[in-house]
């Protein structure tokens, strides 16, 4: 039902309401459908991985050395440097990151207890103010993936030369047998340390990232899951 | 002062569009909390629990026993990351419901649908 219309009301609700239209309100990035499709391709990739990963600990062919590892951190770095991408592009750049974030952690390292709190790193890293916090968590990939990268150093053969692998790179299939481990002892070793970053936990809660899954890519997994979940309630929220 | 009233009426309307919105996403902040947060906050107790015990077991030495506790002490960070971008979207959803019951009140007083 329209009210009476006099020229200088009209005029005056038209200024506000154009006014109100310039006011539109876009804290976050909008809902992309391909950093969620690129996130969960790489979940689902990593998981994979892991479970490989799980079966080859003490082996060669969990070695870092061993160019199929190389070759699947350097595809991940790949991918995590795309979806960066992608995200700071559709950042509106307005939201105070840091700030937000700073204020959060301190509230959750109060409850942490001091002896973890000694040995944690700060759980506020260098955000941009420019950067939203999902910009931030797609920036995290790549820590992630150093994360899983860092975890492999426990699963080298060291009896192994260097040069087996440079072989392998070069010729996978003619590459002869590497060397057994010097002793059980030696080989026992490894299998423990490695098999300690892939080991899946039972007690570990359904719903979290790394369920089924190791260690290693326990960060790398939780940062992909946040990514997908946040895009999949941007898109509920934009057919609200 | 009539165009003082139905503005008057127009924000009144919103105010009470934003409330509904804010208990809305209230609700789903509070089911983010439980179906992403917790349960990962949950396993990074289970993890350095388990790391603790590889330690003290030997099955690992100190230098990876720190790795792996650090690399879980990433994983709040990753948290609360997500936690305050859902709160973000949240206020903007908020935010955004005022605008729309602003503008439609708004045009319903115009009469047109100006907006």
């Amino acid at each position: 039902m329209g009210l009476p219309r006099r020229p200088g009301r009209t005029v005056g609700i038209a200024i506000v309401t154009l006014t109100l239209a310039a006011c539109s309100v876009h804290l976050v990035a909008p809902y992309s459908a391909d950093l969620k499709q690129k996130a969960s391709a790489m979940q689902a990739e990593v998981g994979t991985w892991d479970l490989t990963m799980r079966t080859a600990a003490g082996t060669i062919a969990a070695d870092p050395r061993n160019p199929e590892v190389t070759a699947a951190l350097n595809k991940w770095r790949g991918e995590a440097d795309a979806m960066l991408t992608l995200a700071i592009s559709n950042d509106p750049g307005l939201a105070h990151c840091g700030q937000m974030l700073q204020e959060m952690s301190r509230g959750i390292q109060q409850h942490v207890p001091a002896a973890l709190n000694a040995a944690a790193p700060p759980t506020t890293g260098p955000t941009s103010p420019q950067q939203g916090c999902e910009a931030q968590l797609v920036a995290d990939i790549a820590s992630g993936i150093d994360d899983v990268a860092r975890a492999l150093k426990y699963c080298r053969v060291g009896w192994v030369p260097d040069s087996y692998f440079t072989n392998l790179a070069q010729n996978r299939t003619a590459a002869a047998k590497p060397d057994a481990a010097p002793n059980a002892a030696v080989q026992r070793e490894v299998d423990r340390s490695c098999d300690a970053e892939f080991a899946a936990q039972p007690q570990t809660p359904t719903l979290a990232a790394e369920a089924g899954h190791g260690r290693a890519v326990a960060a790398l997994l939780t940062t992909l899951q946040a990514i997908v979940y946040i895009e999949t309630r941007k898109a509920a929220a934009a057919t609200n | 002062m009539a165009l003082l009233n139905d503005l008057e009426a127009a924000a009144t309307k919103a105010l009470a569009a934003g409330v509904t919105s804010a208990r809305a996403q209230g609700a789903a902040l509070a089911g983010d909390f439980e179906t992403l947060v917790k349960p990962n906050l949950d396993a990074i107790v289970v993890q350095v629990a388990a790391i603790t015990q590889d330690r003290i077991d030997g099955a690992i030495g100190d230098d990876q026993a720190r790795d792996d506790l650090s690399s879980q002490f990433d994983r709040v960070r990753t948290e609360a990351l997500a936690m305050v971008e859902l709160s973000e979207l949240a206020a903007q959803t908020i935010v955004n419901a005022v605008l729309a019951a602003l503008k439609s009140a708004i045009n319903a007083a115009v009469g047109v649908a100006l907006l």
